[in-house]
């Protein structure tokens, strides 16, 4: 699944819906708008955006929509770690990124072993030095 | 010729010459550069990788500058027709801007390519930021098992759940220490900028020079972690750790490879031996100004001469 980029007050939102497991625009600006001096409608259009991302789904309970995520936290962060992988590749390629192991290359793991093995000699030589 | 296709051929030219010269003499100069310290190597690299456009600069400014030296003496010479005269451009040429821009063509390329990653990156630093749990000044923590630094002018670190689960705190530490000196030292923008300046080079040097300032880079911030947690071979076991932890595929694929980065770092941080060179940088930087001032003082006219030569035999 796509995930697309979110801003940081969609992120919060969904953070919440995660804990809540359901709440309507009212409930989610109490929570967090309140506190950010974000109006009501801000709150809805933000809900709104994440049901057209697919992010969220709605039920209409009377006259107000109750939003729930689709995905778990884990799912979503799962699923937005896959994407930004391909990302992260061309960055690698480009030299924008650095990682402690290179991220694309894959190791044997014989040599791995003999690698661990010269570490071993190193710290054995040492410690015959003390 | 106007004044801008013939600027543009003659520093095409001397690049090119530059950059044959120097692979002519690159084994030699990484293996000067292999004896430095890894973050001067690191400087050196780049400046080797930089030569050609110094090179071609400082020659092309040498051929022009003699159009100030002749009209200061009043000698008005015969580059009325050649154009490449600083004041006496002729006409526009069609050949002349072909040209041009064939030469600029590998650099453009590059800089594509660069914007390409740098949009990526940005677009996956915003992206695992929305997912990350922040563990300090621009250090995240995130979903997997890799850690890395991203980003160039403001780079963030991200550092993979899996590994803080599984890893011991020393490990941990000798891999936030490494990630946040690339942080600190700016070190992808290093890295991109030695991809960018690699685009004129015969491409077996490039990737010889490019893959020689990774390892300078990877190598300065295993130094920095070291010395963190005071213990080389630490170091030295996270590497394999996490080579280990994020060579656990699922399909349980096993290759007949091992990065040439990862075995040369276990090398150097099981090793006592420090490098021989300590101050290279200073001194590249001296022997490219001596070799500017003796190209103006020995060859000014004659480097003139040959560049309206060239100029007047491409159009």
């Amino acid at each position: 699944m796509k995930i697309p980029l979110l801003g940081e007050l969609e992120m919060s939102a969904l953070e919440l819906l995660w804990q809540r497991g359901t709440a309507d625009a009212k409930e989610v600006h109490s929570a967090i708008g309140v506190s950010r001096s974000i109006t009501l409608s801000t709150i809805q259009s933000t809900l709104e955006r994440l049901n057209r991302k697919r992010l969220l789904m709605r039920e209409r309970v009377g006259h107000a929509y109750h939003y729930a995520p689709v995905l778990g936290r884990a799912e979503f962060r799962a699923h937005a770690m896959a994407n930004a992988l391909s990302d992260l590749r061309g960055a690698d390629a480009a030299g924008v990124m650095a990682a402690f192991v290179d991220l694309v290359a894959r190791t044997d793991r014989t040599k791995l072993d003999d690698l661990e093995k010269i570490i071993g000699r190193a710290r054995d030589k040492r410690q015959a030095r003390r | 010729m106007s004044l801008f296709p013939s600027v543009v051929l003659v520093l095409a030219v001397t690049v090119f010459a530059a950059t044959l010269g120097i692979a002519g003499v690159l084994r030699p100069v990484l293996r000067t550069l292999a004896r430095m310290p890894p973050r001067a190597r690191a400087g050196g690299v780049l400046l080797v990788l930089g030569a050609p456009w110094i090179v071609g600069m400082v020659l092309t400014a040498v051929a022009l500058g003699h159009c100030w030296i002749d009209r200061v003496r009043g000698l008005q010479d015969d580059c009325v027709r050649c154009g490449f005269c600083l004041f006496q451009s002729a006409g526009g040429s069609r050949w002349g801007w072909l040209i041009a821009l064939a030469a600029l063509s590998p650099v453009g390329f590059a800089v594509t390519r660069l914007a390409g990653g740098m949009l990526r990156a940005r677009r996956a630093s915003v992206a695992l930021r929305g997912i990350s749990e922040r563990l300090g000044d621009n250090m995240h923590l995130i979903p997997g098992r890799a850690a890395f630094v991203i980003g160039w002018l403001s780079p963030s670190v991200f550092i993979g759940e899996e590994l803080r689960r599984t890893l011991a705190p020393a490990s941990m530490a000798a891999i936030t220490a490494h990630e946040d000196g690339h942080r600190k030292h700016r070190d992808t923008f290093a890295r991109m900028l030695g991809r960018l300046l690699s685009a004129v080079h015969l491409p077996r040097a490039a990737l010889q020079l490019v893959a020689s300032l990774d390892l300078a880079l990877e190598q300065a911030c295993d130094e920095l972690a070291s010395a963190t947690v005071q213990d080389r071979l630490v170091v030295a076991q996270a590497l394999i750790d996490v080579a280990r932890i994020q060579d656990t595929q699922p399909d349980g694929r096993d290759c007949q490879c091992v990065p040439a980065t990862l075995a040369a770092r276990i090398d150097a941080l099981c090793s006592d031996a420090a490098p021989a060179i300590a101050r290279p940088r200073l001194a590249m930087v001296g022997a490219l100004f001596a070799f500017g001032v003796a190209a103006g003082l020995a060859g000014g006219h004659q480097l003139h001469r040959a560049a309206e030569a060239l100029v007047r035999f491409v159009t």
